[in-house]
């Protein structure tokens, strides 16, 4: 279970962030052909389904 | 095979031989003896011959974990995914490296285990309504537990765009779903089947099943993976021919840029007396907008400007495209607003990668 945190750059570019187990984050870019966004988007459907 | 015999048999420095100089009444020149075994494109399957590690040559398997460049694995993690020497120059046509695939000693999981590999779409409509050979190399360790030394696979078809093959394909059906039968010395193992002509993206994937408890050498080896079109498996080939070719198309899916200590990261200014940017020029534009992958710590990264070193923690995501990746350093920067800098790794654990696979 990846624990995803919606956050903005210093010049206000909009990203994910996940931190994962072995220690190194994942900044994920708000693109809708980038699979990390994808998983992110899978996951928020995958909660709000509960 | 020829077709005819030359009508002209004294020929002068200079003279061009033609299609008119034979006497075939078809007008048709055959090529003899003519072997392709290195152009490069023929293979779909990008570093098939387990050349390229970027993420390093020794990594624990994980639900989308990629191991040797372009090969994911999924289901389990005591596994472990390693380059290993073919050293085998008699049953491998000079292919230098395999991957191995081995149950960790002593476990005793018998989840299936897979190790994928996703074709773009751009790259898998070609086969679209085509006759294929998918052709590997492979063998067994000592005390490989899958059932009866067999390793299944399938190669599998969908209709959708730059889906992951173990995600979910949409409209997924099996081009190929068999298994092979290893034993410990090289074999090379052959499969034709035809792909669909509303097909619109290809991936495979081999499955190990570990049986009882893993015993030193619980492990499959492979190397030499190749799709092709046609009904044939011809001498297997880098997709980009050369080792650098190789390299270059997996950047179109991963760019490792800092792996170690003391390495350089970027040049940059100081946005802020607490934030740095600047900008990493990809070496090869990525598939889209790729994720950072940062091991971050204290201390991790050194900006050098104004003749002092300014030691921070953190770098993070500035703005990316498929061309360039901009991040910003913080986490106890303190700097001059305005300056220009030079940023480096500063610990051996420090690491930054960018991801754009499917």
């Amino acid at each position: 279970m990846i624990n995803y945190t919606e956050k903005a750059s210093s010049m206000g570019d909009k990203y994910i962030q996940a931190d994962l187990d072995d220690g190194s984050t994942l900044f994920i870019p708000l693109d809708p052909a980038n699979s990390d966004y994808q998983r992110y988007l899978k996951s928020l459907d995958e909660a709000a389904t509960l | 095979m020829a077709v005819g015999f030359p009508t002209k048999v004294t020929y002068a420095n200079g003279d061009v031989f033609s299609a008119s100089d034979i006497n075939d009444t078809n007008g048709t020149i055959n090529l003899l003896g003519q072997s392709v075994t290195t152009s490069a494109g023929k293979n779909a399957v990008i570093n098939g011959g387990m050349d390229i590690w970027q993420r390093g040559t020794s990594i624990t398997t994980g639900n989308y974990v990629y191991t040797a460049d372009r090969w994911q694995t999924w289901n389990n993690t005591v596994y472990t995914v390693s380059r290993q020497a073919t050293g085998d120059t008699t049953n491998l046509p000079n292919i230098q490296y395999n991957l191995r695939f081995q149950r960790n000693s002593g476990s005793t999981s018998t989840t299936p285990t897979y190790l994928a590999q996703t074709l773009e779409t751009s790259n898998s409509i070609p086969y679209a309504g085509k006759a294929i050979t998918f052709s590997f190399y492979a063998r067994k360790g000592a005390n490989y537990s899958g059932a009866s030394s067999t390793i299944p696979f399938q190669v599998r078809q969908g209709t959708g765009t730059d889906q992951n093959v173990i995600a979910g394909m949409t409209g997924v059906s099996d081009v190929i779903n068999s298994s092979a039968t290893l034993t410990t010395t090289w074999q090379r193992f052959t499969y034709t089947a035809t792909v669909s002509s509303s097909a619109t993206q290809l991936g495979f994937f081999f499955i190990m099943t570990g049986v009882g408890t893993a015993g030193a050498n619980d492990y499959f080896d492979i190397t030499g993976v190749q799709l092709e079109l046609g009904s044939t498996a011809t001498t297997f080939a880098r997709t980009g021919s050369t080792y650098g070719g190789e390299l270059s198309l997996c950047q179109r899916y991963y760019y490792q840029h800092i792996d170690a200590n003391d390495k350089p990261v970027m040049q940059g200014g100081y946005f802020t007396a607490n934030t740095i940017i600047g900008i990493i020029p990809l070496p090869v534009t990525m598939r889209t907008s790729p994720t950072i992958n940062a091991t971050n710590g204290t201390n991790y990264w050194v900006s050098y400007f104004n003749a002092s070193a300014d030691t921070f923690d953190t770098i993070v995501f500035g703005i990316v495209n498929g061309n360039a990746v901009n991040v910003e350093g913080s986490g106890n920067v303190l700097g001059t607003v305005g300056a220009a800098t030079n940023i480096r790794s500063n610990n051996a654990s420090a690491k930054l990668g960018m991801s754009a696979e499917l």
